[in-house]
This record gives structure tokens, sequence and C-alpha cells, in this order.
């Protein structure tokens, strides 16, 4: 029977590798820019530390 | 030690990890501290009529600065601006910069006598608002909101001592639906209509009526008599057809029917200037006399074609009509 649409170890492995990598692209927009652009980013009103009291 | 804060702007309150958004997703936590990442950073910048916003007792036939950055703090299933509101501000490339006093100047330039915040939602990006409308005021230039109102009491209350307008979405009169297609809540808005009301803002509402969803007239019946005793009769509500855009394009355009009998709920209920938008050219654009029934505001789409109020009058029989005409 032919077999449809199924990965070999190695293809899944490659796959699975470039999501892997992608994670952290997406995840670190902000940290790219943390170096050179945080200071100006404007700090928001109306925030506090989130509390663990209770 | 966690560096977790709690974002106060708007009723959801969100716990926000460092490095992690806020569910608006431009309300970031770097370092412990929550940054307006948009502050500056518009993604949407257009001289707009202002009866495009709707506000159709405000200023009529002038332009409106138009500005948004990316985000919202809600998600509207039939979001009719989502390409701009459901992204962050890394999302949508916000390159261009405009700090406050650009904007203001940029507006002056172009002839506008307002600034509107608009397209997304001014909720969220409500510094870059604040800052911008301060500067505004001292030169003579209002200030328009064009928001779902989803905002908390405190921060309302500071942004409407410089905000003149505001045209407010009321999108359904049930919480279920609010939180089932808005992912959010109904009271928070309705509390938000009342404070800018009671503050001095001039307000109009706006309710999408999308078919199915929201079109049951004993809603709209609900909803129209809560206006009327609320926000009292002068308050103008424009009910917009909608359009099949975003997760709901399997829904039809708002029939015309629809549209009118939802009108007539309203002006049944007592109130006085209940427009129909997004149908071109339909009379229910227009603004008639709540008293002798003459035509005060012929408009066709987004043109004022005729203006017949003057001093905040009808020009015939003298009866006051509600808005800001020529502040």
């Amino acid at each position: 029977m032919r077999r449809t649409s199924s990965l070999s170890r190695k293809e899944f492995l490659a796959k699975l590798a470039v999501l892997l990598a992608g994670v952290p692209l997406l995840g670190g927009v902000f940290r790219t820019r943390k170096g050179r652009g945080e200071a100006e980013l404007k700090e928001a009103d109306y925030y506090a530390p989130h509390s663990h009291g209770g | 030690m966690s560096k977790d804060v709690v974002c106060g702007l708007c009723p959801k309150a969100c716990r926000i990890p460092e490095g992690a958004a806020g569910d608006c997703r431009v309300r970031v936590n770097l370092g412990g501290k929550l940054r307006a990442t948009t502050y500056g950073r518009p993604s949407a910048v257009h001289v707009d009529p202002i009866e495009k916003k709707p506000l159709n007792h405000f200023l009529p036939g002038s332009g409106a600065y138009s500005i948004a950055t990316a985000g919202c703090n809600l998600h509207c299933r039939f979001c009719q601006n989502w390409e701009l509101s459901q992204r962050s501000g890394p999302e949508m490339d916000a390159r261009f910069r405009a700090e406050p006093a650009q904007v203001v100047a940029e507006a002056m330039r172009t002839g506008c006598r307002s600034i509107a915040y608009t397209y997304s939602d001014p909720v969220v990006f409500y510094e870059y608002v604040y800052d911008t409308s301060v500067l505004a005021r001292e030169k003579g230039i209002k200030n328009v909101l064009v928001t779902a109102g989803y905002i908390n009491p405190g921060p309302l209350k500071r942004l409407c001592e410089v905000v003149d307008a505001s045209n407010t979405d009321l999108k359904y009169f049930d919480d279920g639906l609010y939180a089932k297609y808005s992912d959010g809540h109904l009271k928070p808005v309705l509390d938000a209509l009342v404070l800018q009301k009671k503050l001095g803002v001039w307000l109009e509402v706006t309710n999408l009526i999308v078919p199915t969803i929201n079109d049951d007239m004993g809603q709209i019946r609900r909803m129209v008599k809560w206006l009327a005793r609320e926000l009292g009769p002068d308050t103008p509500l424009h009910f917009s057809r909608f359009f099949p855009l975003y997760q709901l394009q399997n829904l039809p355009p708002t029939p015309e029917a629809t549209l009118l009998k939802a009108r007539e709920e309203a002006l049944a209920a007592g109130l006085r200037y209940v427009y129909i938008g997004n149908l071109h050219g339909h009379p229910a654009e227009s603004t008639f006399c709540p008293k002798d029934g003459k035509l005060l505001v012929r408009r066709v789409g987004y043109t004022v074609a005729e203006l017949h109020v003057k001093d905040g009058k009808c020009e015939y029989c003298g009866t006051r009509i509600a808005g800001r005409w020529n502040t």
C-alpha cells in the first residue's frame, strides 16, 4: 500500500527544529529591543506589582 | 522574586509576567515595569470627516485628525478594524514615530478642529491619548474618543478632563454576548457611558447590529430604554450596519429593515436623534428637529450637504438642538 504524507524521523526532527527555533524569535521581540530601545518605551500608568499576599 | 505586574487600566486586570503582554497585546511587562509599547507609534493616521467617527452633533463638517495604534482590549469576532486592533505593535511593524507634539502640529497644519483617537481602541494607548490631548487643548484643538468604553472608572475620569467628545460602542445589551463575542462584560461599558455623560463629555453611542447575534428586538428595546433613561433623550444613537468581516464572514450584511425597525424602537423609547450608519444615502443619516420635524443637517455619507442649526438651535423654530455645534 502506498504511504501518504507520513514524515521520516529525519524530516520530522528537521521540521521540529524549525518550529522550536521560531519560538524564541517570537518571544524575543521585545527582548531584542531591550538593549537599544527599552528605556525609550513609555512607562504605563495604572499598574502595580503583583502581590502574593492573602 | 516575581516581577509580575497587574494592569489597572481596564476591567480585565491582567496579571502580566515579566516579558509578556496583557490581553491587549501592547502593554508589556519589561523588568517589572509596565511599558506602553505603542506610545508615539501610530499604525494608522488619516484626516477624516468627524461624521465618520460617527459624531453627528459635534463640529459638523469639520476634519478630525485620526490616529490609532495596534492593539485592543476586546476581541470582537466581527471587528471591522481587526488587522489593526488584533495585533501587537511589532506585528504591525510600527516604525512610524509621532510624538504628541507632532500629532498636534499635524492636526493644526491640516486644518482639523479635533484629534480623534480611533480605529482600534484608545484605551490601550491611554498614555499617548492623554499626553496628546493635553497639548491639543493648549492649542485649541478638541479631543475625541472612539471607544468600546472598556476601561476602569479611575483612568476614564482622568481622561475625561481633557476629552471633549466620545462615540462609545454599546455592542450588545447582554453580558453573555459580550463574553462570547467580545471577551468582555456589559457592566463596565454601561458605567463608562454614564461616567462620560456625568463628566460633561459630549457623548454619542453606536450599536453595530450583527444579524443573528444582537438583532433581537427585545434586546434592542431594553437597550434603548436604558439609554433614554440613564443618558437622556438627547444622546444621539447610531445603529450601524454590519458587513461580514474577520471571524464572522459567514453572516450577511445587516438588512435595512432590521436597522429601520431598531430606529423605530429607539424613537419610541424617547430618543430624539437616532441615526443609521453604513447605509449610504439613507435619510436616517440626517438630523431632524425633534419639535417641527424639519431637516436640520442633511448628510450624504460623511458629507454635510445642508446645515440649518444656528447657535445650537433649529433655524426654523428655535428649538435647542443638543450638541456642540460651534465650540
